[in-house]
């Protein structure tokens, strides 16, 4: 329980500074150095670890593939409601990159805290193709990081969700491959 | 309460945590293992169930409110090879059944089908009308949270996880469908 107060409190300081603007350049990247002394996956994360693993390589696998043209300019219809895939992908490593601190322990909290490194901001800022490849694997590593590193059965509820949202909108991507008349990498033979 | 009784309160809580803070440090999957089977089935299937139900609700939403003319024709570039709506659903549907026969125990799956509840993807894959769709979505979730109430054994947590990445992978197919006719889907409607 004071562990989710804790963490309450944490997300509510991080909201609260990025709704007033104070932080002006995006965070940086999370420490995904190894632990210093790996942590196995236990009978409950390793299915989790899996799943997480697999969503991470077929998202990467798009991120990497999905044509340059289109890449930061396609929009179903052209709504500028939509997000392009790039702007999906971002959203994702936003939301895992989140995720990643807030399934981390307090420790490692209260160390990202210190050198000023907790990501306040869920929004990233196309750069490249190339720089969009990149958080979204630094993304998930820090997620995967995250779990290996604090293992705690109460944090199901924010690995599930890591899970079921990275697979939405994994899903959007297929369907922008489908709409351009193209096959999306998972379903090539 | 006195004073005494608080002050001998706080001996027992202090005396106790010291105890514990007192036991050898145990690696992060020691902890985890032995507060997994420290946890209740509850605990560890509330979350899940949780999940599933927000994914469902969505995709019954989808499923009630695609448009009728859109529902079982439309394919991304008119490509054969890509699923309607309709298909979508379904397909959802069959796979949450079967992850559903995965979940439960075998006597509780041969009970079932001693009952005549016994299904054929076949069936449930076949379109037949768009209420006839909505019935088999809601029928397929409800399956998947009865099998995990009434065996909530953590070795089928796989199952339990695929349940919720296939069946969003398959709403985020849905919701760009709406999209790319120019429509709002339901989950983002103010």
């Amino acid at each position: 329980m004071t562990k989710r107060i804790l963490f309450s409190l944490l997300a509510v300081v991080a909201l609260g500074s990025e709704i007033a603007g104070a932080q002006k350049s995006p965070p940086s990247a999370p420490d995904l150095k190894p632990a210093a002394s790996p942590s196995l996956p236990s009978p409950l994360t390793e299915p989790i670890l899996e799943r997480i693993k697999n969503i991470e390589e077929k998202m990467v696998t798009v991120a990497e593939d999905f044509p340059d043209d289109l890449y930061a300019t396609y929009r179903p219809k052209g709504n500028e409601d939509v997000r392009t895939a790039a702007e999906i992908l971002l959203h994702v490593a936003g939301v895992n990159r989140r995720m990643g601190f807030n399934l981390s322990t307090k420790r490692q909290k209260d160390a990202l805290f210190a050198a000023g490194r907790v990501p306040n901001s869920m929004t990233i800022a196309y750069v490249s193709k190339q720089d969009t490849v990149a958080k979204v694997k630094e993304s998930f590593a820090a997620v995967r990081k995250a779990i290996q590193d604090n293992p705690d059965p109460e944090n199901l509820e924010g690995w599930l969700y890591v899970i079921a949202h990275s697979s939405e909108h994994f899903g959007n991507l297929l369907t922008y491959y489908r709409e351009n008349g193209l096959v999306p990498p998972t379903s090539r033979h | 309460m006195s004073n005494r009784s608080v002050l001998r309160g706080l001996l027992v809580i202090v005396v106790a945590m010291g105890s514990t803070f007192a036991r050898t440090q145990k690696s992060p999957r020691e902890t985890s293992e032995q507060h997994a089977s420290m946890i209740s089935a509850s605990d560890l299937t509330k979350p899940v169930l949780k999940e599933i139900q927000d994914i469902e609700e969505r995709t019954v939403a989808i499923a009630e409110d695609f448009p009728d003319e859109l529902y079982n024709t439309y394919r991304p570039k008119g490509d054969p090879d890509v699923r309607t709506a309709a298909e979508i659903l379904l397909h959802i549907a069959e796979q949450n059944e079967s992850a559903a026969s995965l979940i439960r125990t075998k006597p509780q799956q041969d009970a079932l089908i001693a009952s005549g509840r016994k299904w054929a993807a076949k069936d449930i894959l076949t379109y037949v009308s768009k209420p006839d769709t909505v019935t088999k979505i809601k029928a397929s979730f409800v399956a998947v949270r009865r099998a995990i109430e009434e065996n909530p054994d953590p070795k089928k947590l796989e199952w339990w996880i695929y349940v919720i990445a296939h069946s969003n992978d398959h709403f985020g197919n849905l919701v760009t469908y709406y999209r790319e006719n120019g429509l709002v889907p339901p989950s983002s409607r103010q």
